[in-house]
């Protein structure tokens, strides 16, 4: 091999070696990259905790203890029903209209819970009504109704709009019940 | 199921999903809050998830999931490069109640954090703290892993006797090897580089990552055994590098040079032009502009070779003109968005990668840095910090609604307050219940002396005191007469109204006493109706002394809360900004380097394509000379 080739292939070698040596970082990089990380650190904590301070102001000015009632959503994960929508009425009246995407449908079937609405109730007697919107078994549409009254008093209610499934008629089942 | 269990299972889970997308045991919560910070993690939104599972916490609503919620909370630091505070989490829970194995998992994953962060000490300090072999899948890569760290704290043979421990032959340990490979080679022992590259070197390839890792293994052995002049095996290793893989264009120039070396110029000239026939972007295909021609002179085929070489000349400075007119910008902002890629509904997590980077001059000079642990985790902090100034703006807005709320309250209450407390005012008086206490008294009385009279209504009290009233003044007026007078026809009258008066006051009483006990159920009935009314009207007292009890004496405390998250808003955006500038300046100045690493390796490959055709106009001259 002439004098030439060698340094071709040396000029080769050069940038190779580069480029595999790219993967081991260099420590002065590593040494700005840790200060920084450090202080991004301390700011994510410092976020996080602003954030929990305004969800706790806004419940508590948005929903006094008193009268605030939660409605969940739960679902097993091996119930045959593809959720589409959940409309919830609250003493006649639609509160919430929610459109579900594959992610949250996904999410839920882990055993994640959504917590569908939050609402302002006076004590004394109170009467939901549910309509469930979907995909049941074969792909036929479902559209399924139920209704659940429920006493409230002065201390936060919770209640649970739960998908099951049904194991004797294998069909999903929609309860709805105060979260124990 | 047991305590352990459970916590095992949130465990395991939480850490396994940080990792790598696992089918998890669904297991049913105990408190729709903790199941609401699943929700939010089961969708990867792990920054909505911490703040639900700290807002729960705090308000002390997780009780019944409290060590499943800490550890999805530790899990969930570490996925948003929180570690330290995971590792406090972790420490706390998991010396008291997991088990030997999730606790030795914990460590594990929380030690592969670290490392890719650069914390390569405390990274060490957890794997040591591993106390039994974890399982099979977990253990090779607990060991490549550690060799990894000891390879960054230079202890290399150290890291080479580990790996040699090593039983399975996974990605981990062949990265682990060719890292190893490069540190030895690096420190000139080229023997031991080319047997640790050979044992991943026939690897299977059982994916994406794999088939890359063991092609970038083969063309380095390949390079190693081509600068060693040993062209037939480094043929061998070139030729395993997959022909469409991302490193086909690296072992297509070397065969070509390898072929070159065993004088079978048509091979390599069949590897180079496939080269050059590929995209320009790549520095390999520029340095097969560079070997085309000088094959060509090799066949003293020189006018070829001119050709060739203006060819190579003229596509370099087509490059380096785009290279200096980025350079010239001197403003790689543009560049870093394309890397971050943050869309408006993105939430944020380690688990973020920028695999795929975007315009072709990205592509060309950055791939060599970009999948490096701190470049990649600078640019996740910084995507990071681009979303948490997305949300401080987006808080900040907030804060005046809130002060709203806060004011309409305010008012509402002021007005709300007097009215409720005079309600209770007017609702305490007790006459009522007092007089119904008193009632129940006589009622009691009556009935023990079946006392009927005392049970008349108005009406019959009016006739019943009439009659009293006849009775009185019929027997004072004959109680008073002469008994000589009774022969007078008007006291013989009043006898006989006296008699009559008798009659109907035995037909009255007669009438009270068989409607006696209908009187009483019906007087004993109103008492209770009566008895009720008091008690509704007890429980709506109590429920407005409740009602105003929990109304706040004022919203002075939620003012000051929100002007004191105000203030932590205004600092903590001025240490965002600042810190999106450094790390702005940080990932610029290394794409500018990289820039002009490139440029400069243009340059060189201009220079020598030039030299050569002066060579050969040199060259000519002499022949030409000679010839006449």
């Amino acid at each position: 091999m002439t004098h030439f080739t060698h340094k071709i292939l040396a000029a080769l070698i050069f940038v190779v070696s580069q480029l595999i040596m790219s993967s081991v970082a260099l420590a002065e990089d590593k040494e700005e990259f840790q200060s920084l990380d450090e202080q991004v650190e301390i700011l994510k904590k410092e976020v996080i905790s602003i954030n929990r301070e305004l969800f706790i102001l806004e419940e508590e000015l948005l929903f006094p203890a008193n009268t605030q009632t939660f409605f969940f959503l739960s679902m097993d994960g091996d119930v045959l029903f593809a959720l589409d929508s959940v409309e919830l009425k609250v003493d006649g009246k639609v509160v919430s209209n929610y459109l579900y995407t594959e992610r949250e449908v996904a999410a839920l079937a882990k055993g994640g819970v959504q917590k569908l609405h939050t609402e302002n109730l006076k004590k004394g007697e109170h009467e939901i009504v549910v309509v469930f919107i979907g995909k049941g078994p074969n792909g036929r549409d479902y559209r399924r109704g139920a209704n659940f009254r429920f006493n409230k008093d002065f201390d936060p209610k919770y209640i649970e709009l739960k998908i099951s499934e049904s194991a004797k008629k294998n069909q999903p089942e929609f309860r709805i019940k105060e979260w124990e | 199921m047991p305590w352990s269990h459970s916590f095992t299972l949130a465990l395991t889970l939480v850490i396994l999903v940080c990792i790598t997308p696992v089918k998890a045991d669904v297991e049913r919560v105990n408190s729709p809050f903790y199941g609401e910070a699943l929700f939010d993690f089961n969708q990867q939104n792990y920054f909505s998830s911490i703040v639900q599972l700290e807002k729960e916490i705090s308000l002390g609503r997780l009780a019944d999931d409290a060590a499943e919620a800490e550890a999805l909370l530790g899990s969930l630091y570490l996925s948003f490069g929180l570690h330290r505070h995971a590792q406090t989490i972790f420490e706390s829970l998991l010396e008291t109640h997991a088990d030997e194995k999730s606790r030795n998992l914990a460590w594990f994953y929380l030690a592969k954090i670290q490392y890719q962060r650069g914390y390569y000490e405390l990274a060490a300090a957890h794997l040591e703290k591993i106390n039994s072999t974890l399982p099979v899948q977990y253990e090779d890569e607990r060991m490549t892993l550690m060799a990894l760290i000891l390879l960054q704290l230079k202890d290399n043979q150290a890291a080479i006797d580990l790996l040699n421990q090593v039983i399975g032959d996974g990605k981990n340990v062949n990265y682990a090897r060719f890292n190893l490979a490069i540190a030895t080679l690096n420190a000139g022992d080229t023997s031991m580089a080319i047997s640790l590259l050979s044992k991943s070197a026939e690897a299977e390839k059982p994916d994406a990552e794999s088939a890359a890792l063991i092609d970038r293994i083969n063309y380095s052995l390949g390079y190693q055994y081509l600068e060693q002049e040993q062209f037939e095996t480094a043929q061998l290793y070139f030729n395993r590098v997959g022909f469409h893989g991302p490193f086909s264009n690296q072992a297509l120039l070397g065969l070509g040079w390898a072929a070159f070396g065993l004088n079978n110029y048509g091979a390599a000239m069949a590897a180079w032009r496939e080269l050059a026939g590929r995209d320009t972007s790549d520095t390999n295909v520029l340095e097969a502009y560079l070997a085309l021609p000088y094959l060509s002179y090799k066949v003293k085929s020189y006018s070829n070779s001119v050709d060739e070489y203006r060819q190579a000349i003229e596509i370099y400075e087509d490059e380096l003109a785009q290279i200096n007119q980025l350079l010239n910008k001197n403003d790689f902002s543009e560049l870093v968005m394309a890397l971050v890629d943050l869309d408006a509904n993105d939430e944020i997590g380690w688990r973020w990668q920028n695999d795929v980077l975007e315009g072709p001059l990205l592509n060309r000079y950055m791939l060599r840095f970009v999948s490096s642990h701190e470049f990649q985790e600078s640019l996740k902090n910084y995507r990071d910090l681009l979303f948490i100034d997305r949300n401080l703006k987006k808080w900040s807005r907030s804060i005046d609604v809130y002060a709203d709320i806060i004011d309409v309250k305010t008012a509402a209450y002021a007005e709300f307050r007097p009215q409720a407390e005079k309600r209770l005012k007017e609702l305490s008086d007790n006459r009522y219940a007092e007089a119904t206490k008193l009632m129940k008294n006589r009622l009691s009385e009556i009935e023990e002396d079946e006392n009927a009279l005392a049970l008349l209504n108005k009406k019959e009290q009016e006739q019943y005191n009439r009659l009293r009233s006849i009775d009185y003044r019929l027997s004072y007026n004959l109680d008073e007469l002469d008994d000589k007078l009774s022969h007078l026809k008007v006291v013989q009258r009043a006898n006989e109204l006296l008699k009559q008066h008798a009659r109907l006051d035995g037909l009255f009483r007669w009438d009270v006493m068989i409607s006696y006990k209908q009187r009483l159920w019906d007087v004993k009935k109103n008492l209770k109706q009566l008895e009720a009314e008091n008690k509704i009207t007890e429980a709506l007292r109590l429920d407005i002394e409740k009602i105003i009890q929990a109304l706040p004496k004022s919203f002075d405390g939620h003012s000051q809360r929100l002007s004191l998250v105000e203030d932590r808003l205004k600092t903590v955006g001025v240490q965002v900004s600042d810190l999106l500038g450094q790390y702005n300046a940080y990932l610029q100045s290394q794409i500018r380097d990289e820039l002009l690493a490139a440029k400069k390796e243009i340059e060189i490959y201009r220079s020598q394509a030039m030299l050569s055709v002066a060579h050969i106009y040199d060259l000519n001259l002499k022949l030409n000379r000679a010839s006449q």
